[in-house]
């Protein structure tokens, strides 16, 4: 590789025993994938706050021990547990402890403590064209897809080493030649009402990322209008069926304005096409229960926005929860406090919602014993409860998951491509 | 007699073991329990199957960013593959084994093969993988 003078201080241990460290493991990783340099990375999102395990953490101590300092401003992803309501979130002591510990290492290193894998939502949103250095699938896919910033998907522990170094190598989607499109995807016989419906977006999301594997595509036909909860759990449920880290949303993308702006020149885009049969055929997948029974209705996948809570509000509008359905919101610890300065908390708290910052609604489900069926907005939280956990899952609209809620059994509208 | 077959190096090193192959791509983080490197998924199938140890042979890998950790997590307890072959070489996949051999000192080789080649690697058969040759050499037998 060829590293500039200041890559080469640090690799000879000048700045520091940490990022020496950091920076060796950063250029096995470019010398591996026959990578020419290092890219500056402007900001940083890391994974390594959510403890999965004693290799990882005494990775992350050891580089606190060492003096490690962020060189680039790094917001923490989600941990795995809520760091200050374990008890609810069910976490034990010593998952508490450990959790604990890497809170402290990641104070120390001068880390944002933002504890959320939606940092988008919390104000700490990359520039158009920014290569910066992301480690969680959602983030990843919104970084790179709706706000036009470079990232990679960018692997546990390297991006602690990315955030001390303030360098990545430079491979892959910080490239503009691999960020073209070979496919073009075609939403066909789509109702206005689908379009329209927030439902359409997360099945969309993981019917394509299922679909398209490792291929970079260009999606037509989605209304320019649609809010950013829909492009958010459209980025999720890609990210969370699929390997890529890129999808082309023509009109909303800022590379691809026109269609004409994002394909590979080389070659014709091949294209595909979505019918509703297929997103019908996707909502099903995502269905892995069978009977209207429900004790758990879960907001959060990835972490609620403002709005969404706001949503959830007007949609309850005051009815409590049913007894026998547990109703948690996981948020960030900013958004909760936006959301209590506005009174919406003490109301929702009220109706029997309960709120988790930090932690992760599939995290929170491990720590959990006796939730059976989820109901959920988010096709990332169906597919993963049930791959990870064996917890049965419907989807539905917000509007379907509150009156879930209130009803205590699985309401669900019909989605307008179900014929 | 056995069969070799060739392979493009990712990340150096000679290993062998029991092939454990699978046309799904496999998510790390949430679909493998570190603590006995079984896979956890329901719908994958290779559930309830133990990576550890194995020559594990599946197209790319997907999901979560937790990869490395849970990959360190399982190089670190021992019920780590012996060696991955892939399709398609993840960058995100590598990371893993990276730094299993940075901070463990362990080699978890990894190669990449052409789909004609995956479909040769069959579960259940015996394979020596040297990664610095670019070859797999396949034995029904064992070794």
């Amino acid at each position: 590789m060829h590293l500039t003078n200041y890559e080469k201080e640090m690799l000879s241990g000048a700045h520091g025993e940490a990022p020496r460290l950091a920076m060796e493991i950063l250029a096995s990783l470019g010398e591996a994938l026959g990578v020419e340099r290092m890219i500056p990375v402007t900001q940083v999102q890391t994974d390594t706050g959510f403890y999965e395990g004693d290799a990882g953490l005494e990775f992350v101590e050891k580089l606190a021990d060492m003096g490690a300092r962020v060189a680039v401003p790094t917001t923490l992803n989600a941990a795995a547990v809520d760091l200050e309501r374990g008890g609810a979130y069910g976490a034990s002591d010593a998952l508490m402890k450990k959790s604990k510990r890497l809170e402290c290492a990641h104070q120390k290193m001068g880390a944002i403590p933002t504890w959320t894998c939606a940092p988008y939502q919390d104000g700490l949103t990359p520039r158009f064209g920014d290569a910066i250095a992301a480690s969680e699938s959602n983030a990843i896919m919104y970084a790179n897809s709706v706000i036009g910033a470079r990232t990679n998907r960018v692997g546990d522990l390297m991006d602690i080493c990315a955030a001390i170094t303030g360098r990545f190598p430079e491979y892959g989607l910080y490239l503009a030649e691999n960020r073209r499109a070979r496919i073009r995807v075609r939403l066909n016989n789509f109702s206005e009402e689908s379009l329209h419906s927030s439902l359409f977006y997360p099945v969309l999301g993981y019917y394509l990322g299922a679909r398209l594997g490792t291929q970079i595509a260009a999606v037509e036909g989605i209304p320019p209008n649609i809010g950013v909860d829909s492009l958010k759990d459209l980025c999720a449920a890609l990210a969370s069926s699929g390997p890529v880290a890129l999808i082309h949303l023509t009109g909303i993308t800022p590379e691809a304005q026109t269609s004409e702006m994002c394909f590979d020149k080389r070659a014709a885009p091949e294209d595909i096409a979505v019918s509703p049969q297929d997103l019908a055929e996707a909502e099903d997948h995502l269905r892995t229960t069978s009977t209207d029974a429900l004790d758990w209705v879960a907001f959060g996948c990835p972490h609620f926005s403002l709005h969404e809570c706001v949503r959830v509000g007007q949609l309850l509008n005051g009815r409590s929860v049913s007894g026998n359905v547990a109703l948690t919101v996981f948020t960030s610890r900013r958004i909760l406090k936006w959301i209590e300065e506005m009174g919406l908390a003490h109301e929702l708290r009220s109706c029997g919602v309960q709120f988790f910052t930090d932690g992760c609604l599939l995290a929170y489900l491990q720590n959990q014993s006796g939730l059976k069926v989820m109901m959920s907005n988010s096709a990332k939280a169906a597919n993963y409860v049930y791959s990870q956990s064996g917890c049965l899952a419907a989807i539905g609209s917000l509007a379907d998951c509150v009156a879930s809620a209130v009803a205590g059994k699985i309401i669900k509208r019909r989605s307008p491509w179900m014929k | 007699m056995d069969e070799v077959i060739k392979c493009t190096k990712i990340l150096p090193g000679r290993s062998g073991g029991e092939v454990l192959a699978t046309g799904m791509a496999i998510s790390f983080w949430g679909g493998v329990d570190a603590a006995d490197g079984k896979v956890v998924d329901p719908r994958h199938d290779l559930f309830g199957k133990s990576i550890a140890g194995k020559v594990l042979a599946f197209p790319f890998a997907k999901g979560s960013a937790g990869a490395p950790a849970i990959i360190l997590e399982l190089i670190a307890r021992r019920t780590a593959p012996a060696a991955m072959i892939n399709i398609e070489a993840e960058p995100l996949l590598i990371s893993g084994p990276i730094l299993g051999r940075r901070l463990y000192e362990v080699e978890l080789p990894m190669a990449t093969v052409s789909p004609d080649a995956f479909a040769l690697l069959q579960s259940g058969e015996y394979a020596r993988v040297d990664t610095l040759k670019g070859e797999i050499r396949l034995s029904s037998g064992g070794f």
